[in-house]
């Protein structure tokens, strides 16, 4: 790998692996790797079940990259991928047997400045994500971990703007009372995580109430 | 008929953190967004509630940077670099998910005749996996006794999707190889080669693929087992569906082979599906063909697994 390839474009990149250059994919995801990473294991909730997701997304783009057409960056791209990945892997195993996380003293309120108790915020945190539904908990992933922009995370999860900020609204209400302890020592800490395992989705990719009750636009008060 | 647009909760009188998250997201209709923000006003526990839900986003972005583990990158290098080349078509996910070949419905006719008949030989037969040694029924070219009875009780012949019961031993570290073996196997079976014994009145060749066979279970544990051997030996295209229709993304892909062998001492059921998405792998369910029995109720699933296709 020459340094030509540190200062070419992700798009020139891809369109070099197309062509048939054999390394310049192994560099493009290399450029993106902690990210795609990041996201597949908050999406999943497992670290094995996040590498087995990214394996099968990172190849289906390396075969699939000539469907590319660039209508979008090569990055939104690659995260579609990859969510994708993640929740075709969810919905398949949903009902795999669950694996309990450790258990967690949720008494103390978690000091974000030390390193161990980052660890055992990032923990608590993921721990909340997988309480909520997938669809949900992948918006978020996408929006409020990841920063990604609204109409960025919908070209990734493929669906309307106003479908993303509804999921966000509904995954961000379900997760107040599973967070509110880490901000507030006062407030009650949850009692059960039902986190062993990310919450799957519906085969429709709907969940509950949620999306499904109104994707896009928006919503009336309480009849 | 006038619209009710005040978002504040009958009951509680509160608004909630649904109808707040709504207002922080702009998703509020203009009536209701304004109600919710007088309400806000005049109402402390609203305030602390709706600050909690816009923390929300503030907790999540604390989260600590990942990086990629060395050994989840070492291995994603290992799989791009034995990827083939990039292709010119595309598979689309959407395509592949609406695949619909309907694999259990051409399995169905006859599956309950068949289970009907083959629970009599299970009955009399429940020690069918039985293996002494590192020799196994299947190994060695030897039907088991139930396999014979199997063989002559069944009556209907149930083509491609029928189940095979070599007793394999499945394990851990092994298993991509007996997988992949044991679709080979069936594959030749397809092709109109001989394989090893089945349910449909297959003797094994002696040089059939068949998959290695370690050590099984003791006979006080598989031979007492009536119940379980009745439901090894009931397991069928049809149950495998069954059992695994809300576990399976498309649950009408059409399985590459249904073995009843062990796994960890246990009878399993190994159905190994092609995975929609990626003509690489596999996907292995190994589970208790006891679901047979109750394919409605709760299914354990020993092992959910993808592997590597060769």
């Amino acid at each position: 790998m020459g340094p030509d390839h540190l200062t070419r474009s992700d798009a020139e990149l891809l369109a070099a692996h197309v062509a048939g250059d054999p390394i310049t994919f192994t560099t493009l995801i290399a450029r993106h790797r902690d990210r795609l990473w990041a996201v597949a294991l908050r999406t999943m909730g497992d670290p094995d079940d996040a590498a087995d997701a990214l394996q099968d997304a990172l190849l289906a783009a390396h075969r699939g990259a000539a469907g590319f057409r660039g209508d979008a960056a090569v990055t939104t791209w690659l995260h579609r991928v990859v969510v994708n990945a993640c929740l075709d892997r969810l919905r398949r195993i949903k009902a795999k047997p669950t694996v309990p996380l450790p258990e967690h003293d949720s008494a103390h309120p978690v000091e974000p400045s030390d390193p161990i108790g980052r660890r055992e915020l990032a923990m608590e945190i993921g721990r909340a994500l997988a309480a909520i539904p997938a669809d949900q908990r992948a918006a978020l992933v996408l929006i409020d971990v990841e920063g990604f922009s609204v109409h960025e995370a919908a070209a990734m999860l493929d669906c309307p703007p106003g479908t993303v900020k509804s999921r966000c609204a509904r995954g961000r209400a379900k997760l107040v009372p599973l967070l509110q302890h880490l901000r507030n020592p006062d407030a009650p800490t949850p009692v059960t995580l039902k986190a062993s395992k990310p919450a799957g989705s519906s085969p429709s990719g709907q969940d509950g109430r949620s999306d499904g009750r109104n994707n896009e636009g928006q919503r009336g008060g309480a009849q | 008929m006038s619209q009710h647009h005040d978002p504040v909760h009958p009951d509680s009188g509160h608004l909630t953190p649904e109808m707040l998250a709504d207002l922080d997201e702009g998703l509020l209709d203009l009536e209701s967004a304004t109600h919710a923000e007088a309400h806000l006003t005049h109402c402390q526990p609203c305030r602390r509630l709706h600050a909690l839900v816009s923390d929300v986003s503030a907790v999540l972005g604390d989260l600590p940077d990942e990086t990629m583990p060395g050994d989840v990158w070492r291995g994603l290098q290992e799989s791009l670099e034995r990827a083939p080349k990039a292709a010119t078509t595309v598979v689309p996910l959407d395509a592949a998910r609406s695949r619909r070949s309907g694999w259990a419905g051409r399995a169905l006719s006859g599956v309950a005749v068949a289970a009907g008949v083959l629970f009599v030989g299970a009955l009399i037969l429940p020690g069918f996996l039985e293996t002494s040694g590192d020799d196994a029924s299947t190994a060695d070219g030897a039907p088991s006794a139930a396999d014979e009875a199997a063989d002559q009780s069944e009556p209907v012949n149930l083509a491609k999707y029928d189940v095979t019961r070599t007793g394999t031993q499945y394990q851990t570290a092994r298993l991509d190889s007996q997988v992949t073996e044991l679709v080979a196997a069936r594959s030749l079976k397809a092709g109109g080669e001989s394989s090893y014994g089945t349910a449909d009145g297959e003797n094994p060749a002696p040089d059939s693929p068949a998959p290695t066979v370690a050590s099984t279970a003791p006979e006080s544990t598989l031979g007492s087992d009536v119940a379980a051997a009745r439901s090894s030996l009931l397991f069928s295209a049809d149950a495998a569906r069954l059992c695994l229709q809300d576990h399976l993304y498309a649950p009408d892909l059409e399985p590459l082979a249904i073995d009843i062998g062990l796994w960890k001492g246990q009878r399993a059921a190994v159905v190994v599906l092609p995975v929609a998405t990626d003509v690489t792998k596999l996907e292995v369910w190994i589970i208790d063909p006891s679901c047979a029995d109750n394919p409605e109720g709760a299914v354990k699933v020993w092992l959910y697994k993808t592997v590597d296709a060769s």
